[in-house]
């Protein structure tokens, strides 16, 4: 009975530590547990969600993606910039195509130089520094402005009724289908098992290139939609808006409790991990907490999750 | 002639950048004058002084991505405390932060057994964070004209800050090959459990290569801010990474146990010599970044199928 | 006898795990010395025992006496002060560091300021070396040496710490029988010094040819202590597994058919091997011996597509076929069970159920989705048809045993459909009941109409366990035994005698 009791805390102790600050923020912060600030909580949680969402694809097979901050940059200034020349639809369409390239750069020099995961970090810093060069050089460093499709800017603030935001439609979307194709498909299988052990998968008739291909494909894809949101609500590109976002996807990722080892984790705990990212923040603009300490808090929570994970795991064990 | 290939094959990176010192000797006619050396090695000096501590944490296995946050700290803190202290002891209160860092994310990572990766990257945020707090996000300039002589002051035509480099290279040498200490932070970084079993206290190694690597970074904190007579919570941002991938460039493995300062150095040494060459060509910085992205993705790309090709 | 010509006693040790009794009232003698067999099956309490003497874990009673000194062993440093060495089955070594700092790992001699003595840390390692027989540079990496190398580099290891005793833990494992040849006389010559050997293994030829006296464990208890000159092997199995096995290897009932099913032409991996050519028949069980690092191994992973071929043709019922990777090997019905169970055979953290169907993962598969239903059915057959012990097939890999997951290896191939089936070491590290079940499947294969290659470098098993047998050495296949022809001399004679030449 009581390792049980264990058991359940370990299995859900992510989705417990958002509950428990959904409960501090709901006593403290009396404007919290509205419906009009909930919603903002997901809102503001779309992008970085989106991004964690395509980098847990690659965290679960067991390797690393430092680039997608800067394939957002990239792709957001290819949707708006072709925005001017095409079609809105059309300019998402080459922005996510361009994603998908990004992706795939990463994923083929990764395949074929068969790197494993700390190499896998350095190549992709690598690619990171150069996806940025290419944005600087695109734009000479300059911003461009916003679209003027009111289609395409909608996906970043329109809503649907009164409480349903497009990203937030968007966002919901992709990871639902998204965690279909991680915990549902033989594709999801491969990846974990790939990310568990490459060596017996690739003996056991697994195409373990291919999967790690697509997973970075998946994950530049994600950042060049997370591009088209942020685009899309800031009304405009810089070319050095995706900085850092990818540590932020990293932290979210391991406070959902997926490993950074590789196999284990889940789009499901990506997602609880992201929510529970912008619950914090948001509860601490609502104390009014300063930039300064709300990166200090963060630090300190994403240290005590791990460590309660690691005791945890010794406990159970 | 075995011999000579022997020698190429061993030391790819310093071959490599002998070749690019050539290259540039010939192309640029400034390039190899006393100047412009100079030049390259004060402009490697600060990651340089990194480097030493991040080459124990690489070799015992481990990654410091905080070193940026500590690296910012450290110089505010020498600034701040300037006028309530004095310079010197400013500048020891800030080498003691520096090494209160490393103790926190020594601690975590030897006695609540969590991945390196992850804690630095908690810290960074934490310390970067405070570094923040203490400078309201603003710039901090120094009042004491004396402190920005250490960053700019040249003795006998050499900059302190080469020299400073130069003697902490010369120490992490010593320690990594002629003491038990750094070579027991090879076995560690080889081997954990073979270190355990032989009796080598690990939490203590792995604890003093955070402390090392967070001095260091203390270090190049302080000498920076002289260098810019300026201190401010951004300086270190782009720090940890590139004084890793340096390392790493340099030869020294992520899997641990394997490496050496002089690789590290070179490493480092590529890495700025580039980014000269790229200046005196007029190269944009903008191609810069992306060149060196590109160099980064060849060099470590290379090493990985050299591993695949092996096993 | 005087109780001080023991050199180690244990009395009365007791050890218990949450649920298990390991060690019961372990009470075991030493003189100096001697060399010591230690045999029981996998599970019977030796690797505990080992952990107990150097301290990895407490014990909960007993006591333990080196020399005539009560002595309670904290750590195997401290162990190693007392005299006592242990070489582990996994090398206590670090790949990436020089033979000699190997050696002296934790204790390299250093003089003052001028630090670590790294000329007298060569010399004295070069030292041990000779005394080991191990001609190598002792600045070379630990990593590039053999695993003989290896085992000589931890005996050098243990000699320079002055041990009087050592025990070693199946060394025997993964040499080759000229390897073990140059150990044997390693472990005669430490005799003469005085010093003391334990040696563990599943092998009793080597226990007969090297020890003085042979302790039986059984379930966590010595059954008994007797000198060599009583014992037979067939008396040691019994008392190992606690019941008369009549007959190590089951014989099968079938009998292999004419009809080809896999023919290998000239095969070739330079620097690997070379004109490999044999034919396999439905039902048949080939056999291929020779020592280890005779590129056995290598033959098969290159049939299977899993390294690449540099010549030569594969032939699956007559037709020639290309096999680039495992993946087109499976869906040309061939499965390999390799030798390494945990790194190449097993995903460790995941279930049976996930094992069993990752090399047929289209099999349960419908539209891409995963039908788990059908997935923890077809996995739960396999659990009883070769009866895996687990409490479910959810259950982790990881917590089971090694013959277990031996199965669940099997179970893995065998839901492919594979007709040609190659076990490499299918029964490596797996204690004796599940040995003879193991035995008994591939008897059932074969004779349901499965070809099967199986390597092993233990000879009785290789000469009852097939029906042909390939002699593979220095990459060339030296010879066909059938019959009555399968000894161990002609296998020892191409194997072996052919480097003379």
């Amino acid at each position: 009975m009581k390792t049980n009791a264990k058991k359940i805390i370990y299995r859900y102790s992510s989705l417990i530590l958002l509950f428990l600050f959904i409960l501090i923020a709901s006593i403290f912060a009396e404007n919290f547990f509205t419906a009009r600030n909930l919603t903002n909580v997901v809102r503001q949680s779309c992008v970085l969600g989106l991004l964690t969402v395509g980098m847990s694809f690659v965290l679960i097979c067991g390797h690393m993606d430092l680039s997608i901050g800067s394939i957002m940059t990239f792709t957001g200034l290819i949707a708006i910039s072709f925005g001017t020349r095409m079609p809105a639809g059309a300019a998402i369409a080459c922005a996510l195509l361009a994603g998908i390239l990004c992706g795939a750069v990463n994923g083929l020099i990764i395949t074929l130089t068969h790197a494993n995961s700390g190499e896998s970090l350095m190549i992709t810093f690598g690619t990171q520094l150069l996806f940025s060069a290419v944005s600087l050089l695109y734009t000479g460093g300059f911003s461009l402005s916003g679209s003027e499709s009111d289609f395409y800017n909608a996906l970043g603030t329109g809503s649907i009724g009164k409480w349903l935001p497009v990203p937030v439609l968007i966002y919901i979307i992709f990871a639902v289908l998204l965690w279909v194709l991680e915990s549902k498909t033989s594709f999801g299988r491969q990846m974990h098992m790939i990310g568990f052990n490459p060596v017996c998968s690739h003996l056991s008739g697994v195409r373990t290139g291919l999967v790690k291909m697509v997973c970075y494909c998946i994950s530049g894809f994600c950042a060049a939609a997370g591009a088209i949101i942020l685009t899309s609500r800031t009304l405009g590109a810089t070319p050095t808006a995706g900085v850092g976002y990818e540590m932020d996807a990293i932290v979210a990722a391991v406070l959902g409790g997926i490993s950074l080892s590789g196999g284990l984790g889940s789009i499901a705990k990506a997602f609880v991990g992201v929510i529970t990212l912008s619950v914090l923040s948001n509860a601490m603009n609502l104390f009014g907490f300063q930039s300064f300490d709300q990166s200090i808090v963060k630090g300190c929570v994403l240290i005590a999750a791990i460590a309660f994970d690691v005791w945890n795991r010794k406990q159970t064990v | 002639m075995t011999k000579v290939k022997k020698i190429v094959t061993e030391q790819k990176t310093l071959v490599f950048l002998l070749l690019l010192v050539i290259l540039m000797g010939i192309i640029s006619p400034f390039f190899l004058t006393g100047d412009n050396i100079v030049n390259v090695l004060v402009q490697s000096s600060i990651y340089g002084i990194m480097a030493c501590g991040m080459t124990f944490a690489i070799i015992g296995g481990d990654f410091d991505l905080s070193v940026g946050s500590t690296m910012a700290l450290s110089g505010l803190v020498a600034i701040l405390c300037e006028p309530y202290v004095g310079q010197v002891p400013a500048m020891l209160l800030a080498l003691l932060t520096a090494a209160a860092v490393g103790l926190v994310n020594g601690f975590l990572v030897a006695k609540c057994r969590i991945s390196s990766f992850i804690v630095t990257i908690g810290t960074s945020y934490i310390f970067k964070g405070i570094a923040l707090k203490i400078s309201n996000g603003d710039p901090i300039a120094s009042s004491n004209p004396w402190f920005g002589r250490m960053g700019n002051d040249k003795i006998l035509g050499i900059p302190y800050l080469v020299i400073i480099m130069v003697l902490l290279v010369l120490i992490t040498h010593y320690v990594l090959t002629a003491t038990r200490f750094g070579r027991n932070i090879y076995t560690i970084g080889g081997n954990m459990e073979v270190a355990h079993n032989s009796g080598i206290r690990t939490g203590f190694y792995k604890t003093s290569i955070f402390v090392l690597s967070a001095f260091t970074a203390g270090i190049a904190g302080i000498l920076n801010a002289s260098k810019l007579n300026t201190a401010s919570a951004v300086q270190g941002d782009n720090a940890a990474l590139s004084v890793i991938t340096g390392v790493v460039i340099g030869g020294t493995s992520l899997i641990g146990g394997v490496g050496s300062i002089g690789k590290s150095m070179i490493g480092i040494l590529i890495f700025s010599v580039i980014t000269n060459a790229l200046d005196l060509m007029g190269v944009f910085s903008y191609y810069q970044t992306g060149i060196r992205g590109l160099m980064l993705i060849v060099i470590i790309g290379m090493e990985a199928y050299a591993r695949y090709r092996e096993s | 006898m005087s109780t001080d010509d023991y050199i180690l006693k244990l009395d009365h040790i007791e050890k218990s795990f949450p649920g298990v009794k390991a060690l019961k009232d372990i009470t075991l003698h030493v003189k100096k010395g001697e060399v010591r067999g230690l045999v029981g099956e996998n599970g019977a309490g030796k690797s505990t025992m080992m952990k107990v003497l150097t301290g990895i874990i407490p014990m909960d009673s007993g006591r333990i006496t080196i020399d005539g000194q009560a002595v309670s062993i904290t750590s195997p440093l401290h162990a190693q002060t007392l005299g006592l060495s242990i070489i582990f089955q996994e090398f206590n070594l670090v790949n990436s560091l020089s033979i000699a700092e190997n050696i002296y790992v934790g204790r390299l001699p250093k003089k003052g300021m001028r630090g670590i003595q790294w000329k007298k840390v060569h010399e004295d390692a070069k030292a041990l070396l000779n005394r080991v027989g191990l001609d190598v540079d002792p600045s070379a990496r630990v990593g590039s040496l053999s695993v003989a190398g290896k085992q000589m580099v931890e005996i050098a290891k243990a000699l320079s710490q002055n041990s009087k005793i050592i025990i070693m833990d199946e060394p025997s494992a993964t040499l080759t029988d000229k390897e073990l040849e140059h150990l044997f006389g390693i472990i005669d010559d430490l005799k003469k010094q005085g010093v003391t050997v334990i040696y563990i293994s599943h092998r009793l030829d080597e226990i007969f040819r090297l020890c003085d006296s042979v302790t039986v464990i059984r379930d966590g208890e010595v059954i008994d202590t007797n000198p060599i000159e009583s014992l037979t092997k067939e008396l040691i199995i019994s008392k190992m597994v606690g019941r008369n096995m009549d007959q190590e290897y089951p014989v099968r009932a079938g009998s292999s058919s004419d009809e080809v099913i896999l023919e290998v032409r000239d095969l070739c991996r330079k620097g690997v091997f070379e004109h490999i050519n044999f034919s396999l028949h439905k039902g048949e069980r080939l056999g291929i011996a020779g020592l280890v690092g005779a590129g056995r191994t290598e033959i098969v992973r290159a049939i299977f597509g899993a390294d690449k071929l540099t010549g030569g043709e594969i032939l699956l019922h007559g037709k020639p076929v290309t096999i680039r990777s495992p993946k087109e090997a499976i869906s040309h019905k061939i499965a390999l069970v390799t030798e390494d169970r945990k790194t190449q055979g097993l995903v460790l953290e995941s279930s049976i159920s996930e094992n069993t169907t990752l090399a047929a993962l289209k099999k349960i598969c419908r539209a891409g989705f995963v039908n788990r239903r059908e997935e923890n059915s077809v996995a739960a057959q396999y659990v009883e048809t070769l009866k895996t012990k687990t409490p479910g097939t959810k259950a982790l890999v990881l917590n089971l045993s090694g013959g277990n997951q031996q199965k669940v290896v099997l179970a893995k191939w065998l839901y492919t459909d594979a007709e040609v089936l190659i076990l490499d070491e299918p029964t490596r590290g797996i204690d004796v009941g599940a040995k003879y079940e193991i035995y008994q499947l591939i008897n059932q294969l074969a004779d349901s109409g499965k070809a099967i290659i199986i390597i092993s470098s233990e000879m009785p098993e290789v000469i009852s366990m097939s029906d042909r047998l390939l002699v593979i050495h220095d990459g060339k296949c030296k010879g066909e035994l059938t019959g009555d022809q399968k000894t161990g001399e002609n296998i020892m004679k191409y194997a072996i005698l052919e480097e003379d030449a």
